[in-house]
């Protein structure tokens, strides 16, 4: 679905911060970071990951993206551990922007509750209001 | 409330727009990178009109800005432009300015957006020791930067303006579609360009101001010149090692600290802040300003510690993603008496040591970009 000019895609689960989840497996899943997102960090420049093997808690910082003009911290949606990161971001930290929910991901996590941290995320139609009412709010 | 520009119901549909000095203003149009690139290549074009722009005139309008600013206006001829400071008499600094002489008894000055009241506060008390008016101009007129090394063609072809004649930090007063025009050959990106204010055009009449601005917009869309938003703007002037009023400059800092020492004239009659000037030309400062670029990766931000061997030894005023280099690029001062002679320092990037070597701006090569490359 769609928020105004962003995309929502329907799989996903999404946090109040704009990160997305996706479940790969029974306990897995990639995390990374909305359209929305991406557009209001402007042209992303660098990116931090976190450490494959590192222990991360919902909601604590887990990687930093870089604009031009900003830090900003990622939140990890769940609790776990990290089993593979996306190397190409190094190199290539547009990717975020061009294709957030493809190639722009950040980690994928090996998670504790999978299920449960799921059920504390928002669905796609209450993110793309989410996004409709900071789009308005900005007009 | 928040004030916006005369020119801001032109762009509003296409900009992503943020709040800077009081003012809703373009941050930027296509993404930043892509309007720095495309200054440094070819040419953009910037609303500025945020920015103070005052008239002084009168009998002693040169003496009066001699008194209050670092540069000699006196000596200047008329149809200069002149890059100054306005210092406190402890030699901080007020603000820094573009003085362009009319004449003796007539200048236009423009000053940072920020700073307008508090200038205008200042030079009125000054004002009157002296026979000379001040006239807030700022909101009976728009002024838009077009930089880069295209600039004259985009003046010529979208506003028929032929600006061939006007040299590096010299204007010219024309009219434009008879309002009065003042194109100014100067910048604040490191690129050759103009700055063109046309007066007459209030919130109340924008017309003459956005015609020019859809001028330039369609020029642009046949020649990929892109309009440019604030975001572009700090990483141009940051890449050419420009100083920005409230990081690099202060109300604590004097142009010598800032390394300006070139356009400071402490051989001219006594203006406000000399004493202190000439003291820390003769006997040094205790810290200056320093350009450093990352040589590992890593974007220094203002406030970052500079270290040597583990040792505090200056700050970041500002840093950014150069996008010329794709490095990390900052404005640092740095202590003088722990850090005069080294070249290697270690930027502390919120607990992430990146290390980063001196390198006088501009950052970019000049042989290749800015006003003094050898081939365009």
């Amino acid at each position: 679905m769609k928020a105004g000019k962003y995309e929502v895609p329907e799989d996903l689960r999404y946090t109040k911060d704009h990160e997305w989840l996706k479940v790969t497996g029974v306990d897995e899943a990639l995390v990374g970071i909305t359209h929305y997102a991406a557009d209001m960090l402007h042209d992303i420049v660098f990116v931090t990951l976190p450490a494959v093997g590192a222990r991360l808690e919902m909601g604590k910082a887990a990687a930093t993206v870089e604009s031009v003009k900003s830090v900003s911290d990622v939140f990890s949606p769940a609790s776990g551990e990290v089993v593979a990161v996306n190397g190409e971001l190094a190199q290539h930290p547009e990717l975020i922007n061009q294709d957030p929910y493809g190639k722009g991901w950040f980690f994928k996590i090996k998670a504790s509750s999978l299920a449960s941290d799921r059920a504390t995320m928002m669905d796609p139609a209450s993110y793309a209001a989410l996004v409709e009412r900071l789009s308005a709010s900005e007009g | 409330m928040v004030a916006v520009t005369q020119l801001y119901d032109e762009y509003r549909s296409y900009a992503s727009l943020t709040d800077f000095a009081g003012y809703r203003m373009p941050l930027s149009f296509k993404g930043i990178i892509k309007e720095h690139l495309a200054v440094r290549e070819n040419a953009g074009f910037f609303d500025v009109s945020h920015m103070g722009r005052f008239v002084v005139e009168g009998r002693q309008a040169d003496a009066f800005l001699n008194r209050l600013l670092t540069a000699d206006v006196v000596k200047a001829e008329p149809g200069r432009a002149n890059y100054a400071l306005m210092c406190y008499e402890n030699g901080g600094v007020i603000d820094d300015l573009i003085t362009y002489k009319v004449d003796s008894d007539k200048f236009f000055v423009v000053v940072n957006a920020g700073n307008r009241q508090k200038d205008f506060e200042w030079m009125t008390t000054w004002a009157r020791d002296y026979d000379v008016s001040l006239r807030d101009v700022t909101l009976e007129s728009v002024l838009i930067a077009v930089q880069g090394p295209k600039s004259a063609d985009l003046l010529r072809f979208a506003l028929g303006l032929d600006v061939s004649g006007i040299k590096r930090f010299h204007f010219a007063l024309t009219t434009y579609e008879g309002r009065e025009l003042l194109v100014g050959r100067t910048g604040y990106t490191g690129e050759d360009g103009y700055e063109i204010m046309l007066s007459g055009v209030t919130a109340e009449r924008p017309e003459g101001g956005r015609g020019v601005w859809s001028r330039l917009m369609e020029e642009g869309r046949r020649t990929g010149v892109e309009p440019c938003g604030l975001g572009a703007r700090d990483t141009l002037r940051l890449e050419a090692g420009l100083p920005l009023y409230g990081n690099e400059l202060t109300a604590e800092t004097t142009p010598i600290e800032a390394s300006l020492a070139r356009f400071v004239d402490v051989n001219k009659d006594d203006y406000l802040g000399k004493t202190i000037h000439t003291r820390q030309l003769n006997a040094g400062t205790t810290k200056s300003l320093q350009g450093l670029v990352c040589v590992e990766r890593g974007i220094p931000r203002s406030h970052n510690t500079v270290l040597l061997d583990g040792v505090d030894v200056g700050f970041v005023t500002s840093g950014t993603f150069s996008p010329l280099l794709r490095q990390g690029i900052a404005l640092a001062y740095i202590r003088s008496k722990l850090g005069r002679d080294a070249r290697e320092f270690t930027i502390d990037i919120r607990g992430t040591k990146c290390k980063a070597e001196i390198h006088p701006p501009p950052f970019y090569d000049p042989e290749r970009y800015g006003w003094r490359r050898k081939t365009v």
